[in-house]
């Protein structure tokens, strides 16, 4: 039992150390992923933001959605605060698939620039999922 | 003996590789811990830190053969649990990379195979390491 217990406070030594020198921290509460078929219900009263690559943007997208990336931030930003109206209930971000986290990224600016209040999700698939989901 | 050393520097080596983008990125962990709609926002974050704690623990005691027995232990129940958590995300059909291995994508499918295949290793290791000792912890 020791020794498990030796591994286990040498994990939590570490753990604690990267939690105070590490400042890509994650979010403690707040960061909600949607399932694609439940944000496309949502439809036009979320603003729906895609993060991924303007070309990629441009190849097709969720209708009205705005076009915002992290490396393109004040830009991105600005499209945002533009596009939310008094009817804009959420904000939906998706990226490229499963596996990518620039609107995980996205979504955490976000809600530092635009405040706790806003129910900002992201969409778990990505645009595979969203454009599938959209589907008649 | 050469099948229990190239056992070792194999498990030691993913769990380094494993730990080292997880450390690097836990917000990125996290994203991935979300992904499979098990866990809530707060242990999703403690899980970021302490699990990437754990395998770099546990690589470095294989590695060096220090403390090896709770170790292998502990990574054994631990690819347990990540078993647990591929095979609840296929059976959910959950449109999900593993995040095993920070920000390279790989296939649920394959995760579940290569986690039987450490699972395998990680008792064979078990197993025999009562025939290899671990280095004796010093004496109080």
């Amino acid at each position: 039992m020791r020794p498990t217990l030796a591994i286990v406070v040498a994990a939590l030594v570490i753990a604690v150390s990267n939690w105070t020198i590490n400042p890509h921290r994650p979010q403690w509460r707040d960061l909600y992923s949607i399932s694609a078929q439940e944000a496309v219900t949502l439809g036009q009263t979320a603003l729906w933001v895609d993060a991924r690559h303007a070309d990629r943007y441009r190849a097709g997208h969720f209708p009205h959605a705005i076009n915002a990336t992290e490396s393109h931030w004040d830009d991105g930003l600005g499209k945002v605060l533009d596009a939310i109206t008094p009817s804009t209930t959420a904000i939906i971000v998706y990226c490229d698939s499963a596996g990518c986290r620039s609107s995980h990224h996205l979504a955490k600016r976000l809600q530092s620039d635009l405040g706790r209040n806003w129910d900002i999700r992201v969409v778990t698939g990505g645009w595979p999922a969203v454009s599938a989901a959209s589907k008649p | 003996m050469i099948a229990n050393v190239l056992g070792r520097m194999i498990i030691s080596a993913t769990f380094l590789y494993a730990a080292h983008d997880k450390i690097v990125r836990p917000d990125d962990f996290q994203s991935a811990i979300l992904d499979y709609q098990i866990i809530g926002t707060w242990w999703s974050a403690a899980l970021a830190y302490v699990l990437p704690g754990l395998e770099l623990a546990c690589g470095l005691a294989i590695w060096t053969n220090y403390l090896r027995q709770a170790a292998l232990w502990t990574l054994l129940a631990m690819v347990f649990g990540f078993l647990l958590a591929v095979s609840s995300a296929l059976l959910r059909g959950l449109p999900i990379s593993c995040g095993c291995f920070g920000n390279a994508g790989h296939d649920l499918v394959l995760t579940f195979a290569v986690d039987i295949i450490l699972l395998a290793i990680l008792a064979f290791l078990v197993k025999s390491a009562r025939a290899v000792p671990s280095r004796p912890t010093p004496s109080t």
